[in-house]
């Protein structure tokens, strides 16, 4: 009996009972869905966390001072010393590179800031290039008022973007004027008005009470410095982050201070942690599909061997091999997997478009601002792999019936009433 | 105490000699090595003026009126209120120095010699006198003060200044002093003395520069918080 | 062997013995048969139920294994055949017919005529073709696409015929192939089986206890306590 008769004949046991086979069939394709969805929401979560990091102020890759990178460890919220001196050089060799669509440059600082009215704030500030960053992508969520402008501003023209927390703890709103007071790379302090051009959003509640951020001219005014912090690369394409790299660090290999080139994902070890977590949690939910789909599945194969089990009789009587009958039985399983998980792959492809067609947003997760629109991904290897766990799944669960099945006393299986 | 450590204490005392009106000038050794430039006007323990005299800080002063301070900036147009917490490490430590008066603020809770050093416990003798407790050590060959540990009312250690040199020793004037915070990150600040100026005394005056051009973003008169801060420059 | 002397007889037992449990007592079907049955015969077993008929026919078919004797099928001792080896000599050398058709539902009187020869890959037109041939021996020529449920018992009787004859076996095995038929048709299927079993030249063993089967009969082999009680030949007596 070849392959395809053997899959034919085990098409039309399934058409025996119609109800059951049915019901087989909701079952796997509910679980297929179930696990489309999931990975579909775990791949939205990803894309956008990585989105947001990237595209939020990490930039793909980072260029500092290998030794001030050292000493600032992983922390990502202390700063790091204006320790990049020939910065403009490093940046001309790297926007040189492929994939590399601008480099900006980070001066970080801490400082005080004071309102006129005299209330005083702690701040965490990055002086940064507000062109490059809108060329890397760079989001700025404004709340109020307007952007920084593209162009460095003149002494006394200083501007600043603070976020929403720190604006209210300072009273100000766009327009007027707040002191930055910090410390200089010598020691000493200094100060600086700068006018609020707008309130933004970080995104991230806790950093929202003490950042701002003000065109890397004014940041070395306040520090009285020409240096910088560090240089962030955005790329093209994130998929590129390896190759680029690679080549950034081919490209600063040689200097007397070496450089540290850092990618976007050692610089965000909380994407890592989460990237596990949600990991954990579609494995933890695809198991508990597999188990009832797995319950579920052997009950029905089971009962529609019992119920045939003179039928097999006959067939083995004349002359069907147990390989044959097994072979058979496990074919209605792999039938029904891959029927059941075709139709799960028509309900999950459904159920993705018409709750991203629903336009739902998801409250914001822990620890940001915003809450988010909810865009579930396609994910093709989530389809084929959802399809090929369940036909794998069925077999398996009808590997023993099928055993036991083919294995019949045939006098007894024929008696079987 | 034995009288001869009493009197070693009350001799022991730097800057006690300072005139009423001063001019210091010094430099600190920055946090990036660099040298910080600078000069102190100060009239009594209440006002004092800091100007700082390199390109880049050109137009920066730190006014301090009794426990209140200001730094006025450049690029600021209002004078900016100092908390304590963001007086520099150096610029305290030398003015809680030149505020300091062993003999008249404080008594002796304990004194220990030990191979030449006596190593006095200090409290102050009234609330509000700053810093509460001094842990102060004296060469006593010399009587010249080796090492202060100013400590809080609990009894935690607060700031260190170390006496690297002496300028004048008679008038104990230190030449180099390290502070080191020990409240925050414990990273050590280097003051220099080069010269300290009478400027009730005519030929100190004499000895002065040419008065500094008032910077464009110089603070204008009216918004410097203490009128007597003016007072302080010199005629 | 002696194959090109003397052709072995397609059935020949001896000496078989085989119990059942049934409850608590054991039942003894069979208590020491032998028996020869040759090439291109038509035998009854006959005898009341419970004789040992069915058993009789399982242990020719290999379908079961004796408790004592031995089974040979063509020369072949059963007792030395593996399970693939008995499942390839069903599929090949013997046609079964149940008393109760066993036909498969999902499949039409054609497809269950087939399926011998599917099982055994036969090239898929020409077991079309045999099967349909089967069918019109069988006289059901025009009921190819009908499934079991659609067709009468006779009717499914003939199809169970169709399928136990379409692989050309040696031997059909029937087990009261007519007791569930009304005796207009049981007599019709048995001389169906009598006919094409001679025109192909099949040994055909049938069981039954129809006085009007036995009747025609040209060999009775008659059970009683799960022994031979009367081996009988008549010549004159062909159906």
């Amino acid at each position: 009996m070849s392959p395809l008769e053997i899959a034919r004949l085990a098409l039309r046991n399934l058409a025996r009972n119609r109800r059951r086979t049915a019901l087989s069939l909701a079952v796997v394709a509910a679980g297929t869905a179930a696990l489309v969805v999931t990975a579909g929401f775990v791949r939205f979560s990803f894309d956008g966390l990585r989105a947001a990091m990237i595209h939020g102020g990490l930039g793909h890759l980072e260029i500092a001072d290998a030794a001030a990178a050292a000493a600032r460890g992983a922390a990502l919220d202390r700063p790091a010393s204006p320790a990049l001196a020939d910065w403009r050089e490093v940046r001309r060799a790297l926007e040189a590179l492929p994939h590399v669509t601008a480099v900006g440059a980070n001066l970080h600082l801490m400082g005080l800031a004071q309102s006129a009215d005299g209330r005083s704030v702690s701040f965490v500030g990055v002086g940064a290039e507000p062109d490059r960053e809108r060329r890397m992508g760079f989001e700025v969520r404004l709340r109020e008022g307007s952007d920084l402008p593209a162009a460095a501003p003149a002494p006394g023209a200083d501007a600043a973007l603070l976020a929403r927390g720190l604006a209210e703890s300072l009273g100000v709103r766009a327009g007027e004027v707040v002191t930055l007071v910090a410390t200089t790379p010598e020691g000493t302090l200094n100060a600086l008005d700068v006018t609020v051009a707008g309130v933004v959003t970080t995104g991230v509640a806790e950093l929202d009470t003490r950042f701002l951020k003000l065109p890397l001219a004014s940041a070395q005014r306040l520090a009285q410095t020409d240096s910088v912090s560090n240089l962030l690369v955005g790329l093209d394409d994130t998929r590129a982050t390896g190759a680029a790299l690679a080549a950034a660090r081919a490209a600063l290999a040689g200097r007397a201070a070496p450089l540290a080139v850092t990618p976007w994902s050692e610089r965000a070890p909380f994407y890592g942690q989460v990237r596990d977590l949600y990991l954990g949690i579609f494995v933890f939910l695809g198991t508990i599909v597999v188990v009832l789909v797995v319950l579920a599945a052997s009950n029905t194969l089971v009962m529609s061997i019992m119920e045939r089990v003179r039928e097999i009789g006959t067939l083995r009587a004349i002359g069907t091999g147990r390989g044959q009958i097994a072979a058979l039985l496990v074919a209605e399983a792999a039938w029904l997997g891959a029927l059941g998980a075709l139709a799960g792959a028509a309900l999950g492809l459904g159920a993705v478009l018409g709750l991203n067609a629903a336009g739902l947003r998801m409250p914001p997760p822990p620890g940001a601002v915003d809450p988010i629109d909810l865009r579930l991904a396609l994910v093709p290897e989530a389809f084929a792999g959802g399809a090929l766990l369940m036909i794998l799944v069925l077999v398996l669960a009808a590997l023993l019936p099928a055993a036991r099945a083919a294995r019949l006393a045939i006098v007894d299986a024929l008696g079987h009433v | 105490m034995t009288p001869a450590l009493a009197r070693l204490l009350a001799a022991s005392d730097p800057f006690a000699a300072a005139p009423a009106e001063l001019r210091l000038e010094l430099s600190f050794v920055g946090a990036n090595g660099a040298e910080v430039p600078l000069e102190i006007w100060r009239r009594g323990d209440d006002l004092a003026l800091v100007r700082f005299l390199a390109e880049r800080d050109l137009g920066k002063y730190v006014v301090r009126r009794g426990k209140e301070a200001w730094l006025l900036a450049p690029g600021a147009k209002n004078p900016v209120r100092m908390s304590p917490a963001l007086a520099p490490a150096g610029g305290a430590a030398l003015d809680e120095l030149l505020s300091l008066r062993l003999a008249r603020d404080y008594r002796a809770v304990s004194a220990e010699e030990s191979r030449g050093v006596v190593t006095f416990e200090l409290e102050a003798l009234a609330p509000g006198v700053e810093p509460p407790r001094v842990r102060w050590a004296v060469d006593r060959a010399r009587g010249l003060p080796l090492r202060a540990e100013f400590r809080t009312a609990e009894d935690k250690p607060r700031r260190l200044v170390e006496f690297k040199s002496w300028q004048d020793e008679r008038k104990r004037v230190p030449a180099e002093i390290v502070a080191k915070d020990l409240l925050r990150t414990g990273s050590a600040l280097t003051v220099r003395i080069r010269a300290l100026f009478d400027l009730q005394d005519a030929s100190a005056r004499e000895a002065l520069p040419p008065p500094p051009a008032p910077a464009a973003a110089a603070p204008a008169p009216g918004t410097v918080p203490s009128p007597g801060a003016k007072d302080q420059r010199p005629p | 062997m002696s194959g090109a002397v003397r052709e072995a007889p397609v059935f020949r037992v001896e000496g078989l013995t085989r119990s059942y449990r049934v409850g608590d007592a054991d039942v003894r079907a069979l208590a020491g048969v032998d028996l020869e049955i040759g090439s291109g015969e038509l035998v009854v077993v006959a005898g009341p139920s419970g004789s040992g008929k069915s058993t009789l026919l399982h242990l020719l078919g290999a379908l079961d294994a004796p408790d004592a004797g031995r089974v040979f099928v063509e020369g072949r001792d059963l007792a030395t055949l593996g399970e693939r080896q008995r499942t390839l000599l069903r599929r090949r050398r013997l046609g079964f017919v149940f008393q109760a058709f066993h036909l498969v539902p999902v499949l039409d009187a054609l497809e269950n005529v087939e399926y011998p020869l599917v099982i055994d890959g036969v090239p898929r037109a020409e077991r079309r073709a045999r099967a349909a041939a089967a069918l019109d021996s069988v006289g059901l020529g025009e009921r190819m696409s009908h499934r079991p449920d659609r067709l009468s018992g006779g009717e499914r009787q003939r199809v169970a015929i169709a399928r136990a004859l379409v692989h050309r076996p040696r031997a059909v095995l029937a087990d009261e192939p007519t007791g569930n038929l009304d005796s207009g048709n049981a007599l019709r299927v048995f001389e169906l089986l009598a006919a094409l079993g001679r025109e192909h030249g099949a040994t055909v063993v049938v069981s039954t206890h129809d006085p009007e089967l036995v009747a025609r009969a040209p060999r009775v082999v008659t059970l009683r306590d799960g022994r031979v009680a009367r081996d009988e030949r008549r010549p004159e007596a062909v159906s």
